[in-house]
């Protein structure tokens, strides 16, 4: 009976200790054979950034304008600091280091309602290393990120855009491009060891990141850097609400430079109201005043009805039509050349009766006014053309001179440089080409033609009337530049407020193109409510003197104005 | 008092060929274990290789965008201004165009401005000779 009772036992202890190795042979086979790495928590996975793309000028890859850069955001945790350590001297360091206030880093170590308080963003290494040492700092946390870095800071700011906390383009190029600038992430997966470093002999997927391609812009640095100058010292010179310059190469229609004022550091763009992101050289809608006459004239002359020397009367400074009086500063019979140098009222609104409401909207549409140009920009405003049916009896006396008509600067600038074209009209655009990381050409803009809509021998006839308006006697004699001829308008318009015109608000106006005899380049400048000067002649001709000088010297354009014995000399 | 006693061993001698597959096995097993620890040790230096090349191309990303921060037009302005240095580009008479023949091209207000100049020293030089 004692023997059996001992063998009983015997089995009973057996069993358990198989029962045991049995259950630690079924894990130890479940461990190895299924996915073990995430049964035992030691999984490995790390997602790889795809930088965003750069944005270059049109000077290629040396001058980045936009670029992602691998930086830290810096939080604290609070309850994450040591009981050695002392969050006032802990607060000190990290505020040198981050150059931040050393109160306010005191305030979020104080703070107990959160775990995750961001401070700071920081792309040197030298910081991270000190932030770093456990024995100086505890409670301060570090993750990777990458940050939009704009190297020129406000620079091109409109064109270029910013992005937003998401990682999307919020704005300009950033936005409208923002599917080729997106990098793609990569990751890795595999194991980690104890010290939760990767074991490299178990990684099982290795996909790499790939950065977004590159974009190169038609836009040249150096001509924003002096357009955006001279727009800045213009505004505050006459108090101006804000103003916007564009200057476009006229045979291939790209822009070189395109600048709004109040502009915006991309970086910190939160700090900028809406307003203030808006592009307003494609989405402000304004009357243009007289710098609409050129296209009036040049329809006229298109339609044969007269040519540069046809005499017409100006009247007396005065003129009613319609029951409602038009003023003008210019008196007399004159020709219609004179009209344009002198920028007559009177005369322009008889040649838009003269040309009829069909075919001056005609003529308008022609040169793209009402409609969209398609620039590779977002935001671009169509402006307001009504449909010719729908005039009244005094719209073909006022839109020949830029009133009952809105455009954007774009439309305006894209008209004149349509007449220097010799009336071939171009599409504007900003981006040149898309590149990606592996250097293929993704996209690349060409000059497109939109329309024709007036002959060639109108449109250099149109351009030598415009010479004579930067000569003496003409309206823009601030706009001339020593050495070349300059065709351009001056246009200072009052601006449209609710049931009328304001009498103290004006858009102070000027396009023109350099050289005249061979155009290169066009340029507007629009100044929004100077003061206490408000004509185009006075506020915005000499912006276009300045940006147009340094433009033909960095472009290299040659000189085309000698003075006769100079041109004697240099014949000989 | 000590017996001698013959030892007896049971023992059985393994066929060669079974001895021979044993050493292959644990040869085997050895090398497997001597290449799989190299194995390791390399994956963890290339492990670190790596992280120190992500780390350099981070480091050169954000030195490329120090420098290009250091190269724009206000920057280069302040910087020149800040040595005495005020700089423009040349106006129209201060440039003359040469050609790719060498000549200067013509047309060029800087051309017409140099050869007034020097007829008009030559007029001079002939006076003063008469």
């Amino acid at each position: 009976m004692h023997e059996r009772g001992i063998l009983i036992r015997a089995w009973l202890v057996s069993a358990v200790f198989f029962l045991c190795f049995a259950r630690l042979g079924f894990k130890l086979a479940y461990l190895q054979l299924s996915n073990h790495s995430k049964v035992t928590g030691r999984e490995y996975k790390r997602t790889l950034l795809g930088l965003r793309g750069r944005i270059f000028d049109r000077n290629g890859n040396q001058h980045p304008m936009a670029l992602s850069l691998p930086a830290r955001q810096f939080f604290i945790d609070p309850k994450s600091v040591k009981k050695e350590h002392d969050i006032k001297d802990i607060s000190k360091v990290v505020a040198d280091s981050l150059g931040l206030a050393e109160s306010d880093v005191l305030a979020q170590f104080m703070r107990k309602d959160s775990r995750y308080i961001p401070i700071a963003r920081s792309t040197d290494d030298r910081v991270y290393e000190t932030l770093s040492d456990k024995n100086l700092v505890s409670g301060l946390g570090a993750e990777d990120i990458t940050i939009r870095h704009y190297p020129q800071g406000r620079r091109m700011a409109h064109v270029l855009g910013f992005v937003n906390n998401m990682g999307l383009g919020g704005a300009g190029i950033e936005q409208q491009f923002n599917r080729y600038l997106t990098g793609t992430q990569g990751m890795i997966e595999g194991e980690k060891d104890a010290w939760r470093s990767e074991i490299f002999s178990r990684r099982s997927i290795h996909v790499p990141a790939i950065a977004g391609a590159d974009i190169y812009l038609t836009l040249d640095h150096n001509i924003q850097y002096a357009v955006e100058q001279a727009l800045q010292e213009v505004v505050e010179k006459f108090d101006a609400a804000g103003g916007w310059v564009i200057v476009q190469e006229i045979k291939t229609g790209a822009i070189l430079a395109m600048a709004s004022n109040p502009d915006f550091e991309p970086e910190n763009y939160t700090d900028a109201s809406l307003d203030v992101w808006r592009n307003n050289a494609v989405a402000i809608v304004y009357e243009p005043g007289s710098i609409m006459k050129a296209v009036t004239v040049a329809a006229v002359l298109n339609e044969r009805l007269v040519t540069p020397e046809t005499v017409m009367d100006a009247g007396e400074g005065m003129w009613f039509y319609a029951g409602k009086p038009l003023r003008d500063h210019v008196r007399g019979r004159i020709t219609i050349s004179t009209a344009l140098k002198k920028s007559s009222n009177i005369v322009c609104a008889k040649l838009g009766l003269m040309l009829g409401n069909k075919r001056l909207e005609g003529y308008l549409r022609a040169f793209n006014f009402g409609a969209q140009l398609g620039i590779d920009l977002p935001g671009e405003e169509r402006g307001i053309l009504a449909r010719a049916k729908d005039w009244d009896k005094l719209k073909p006396t006022r839109i020949p001179i830029g009133q009952g008509v809105a455009v954007t600067g774009l439309q305006m600038i894209n008209a004149y440089s349509t007449l220097a074209n010799g009336g071939v009209m171009m599409r504007p655009y900003v981006v040149d080409k898309i590149v990606s990381p592996s250097g293929e050409v993704v996209l690349k803009n060409k000059p497109k033609v939109l329309g024709r809509p007036v002959r060639p021998e109108v449109a250099r006839a149109v351009c030598e009337m415009l010479v004579g308006v930067t000569e003496g006697g003409g309206t823009g004699r601030r706009a001339a530049v020593p050495g070349y001829s300059i065709a351009g308008k001056t246009g200072t318009a009052q601006k449209a407020v609710p049931g009328g015109y304001s009498s103290t608000d004006y858009y102070a106006s000027f396009v023109g193109f350099v050289p005249g005899s061979a155009p290169v380049f066009s340029v507007l400048v629009s100044v929004e409510r100077p003061r206490p000067q408000h004509m185009g002649g006075y506020v915005a001709a000499p912006v276009f003197a300045k940006i147009a000088a340094a433009t033909a010297r960095y472009l290299e354009v040659p000189p085309d104005l000698l003075s006769e014995d100079q041109t004697d000399i240099a014949r000989q | 008092m000590r017996k001698n006693r013959r030892r007896h061993v049971n023992a059985k001698v393994l066929s060669p060929a079974v001895v021979g597959m044993s050493v292959l096995i644990v040869t085997l097993t050895l090398i497997y274990c001597c290449l799989d620890s190299k194995c390791n040790q390399l994956g963890q230096e290339i492990r670190k290789h790596e992280q120190c090349f992500e780390a350099l191309e981070d480091e050169r990303v954000r030195e490329e965008a120090r420098w290009n921060d250091k190269r724009t037009p206000e920057k280069l302005t302040q910087a020149m201004l800040s040595h005495g240095l005020e700089m423009d580009y040349p106006a129209p008479d201060q440039m003359v165009r040469i050609g790719a023949a060498g000549e200067p091209l013509p047309g060029q207000i800087s051309l017409a401005k140099f050869r007034k100049e020097r007829a008009s020293a030559e007029r001079v030089a002939q006076k003063i000779r008469q």
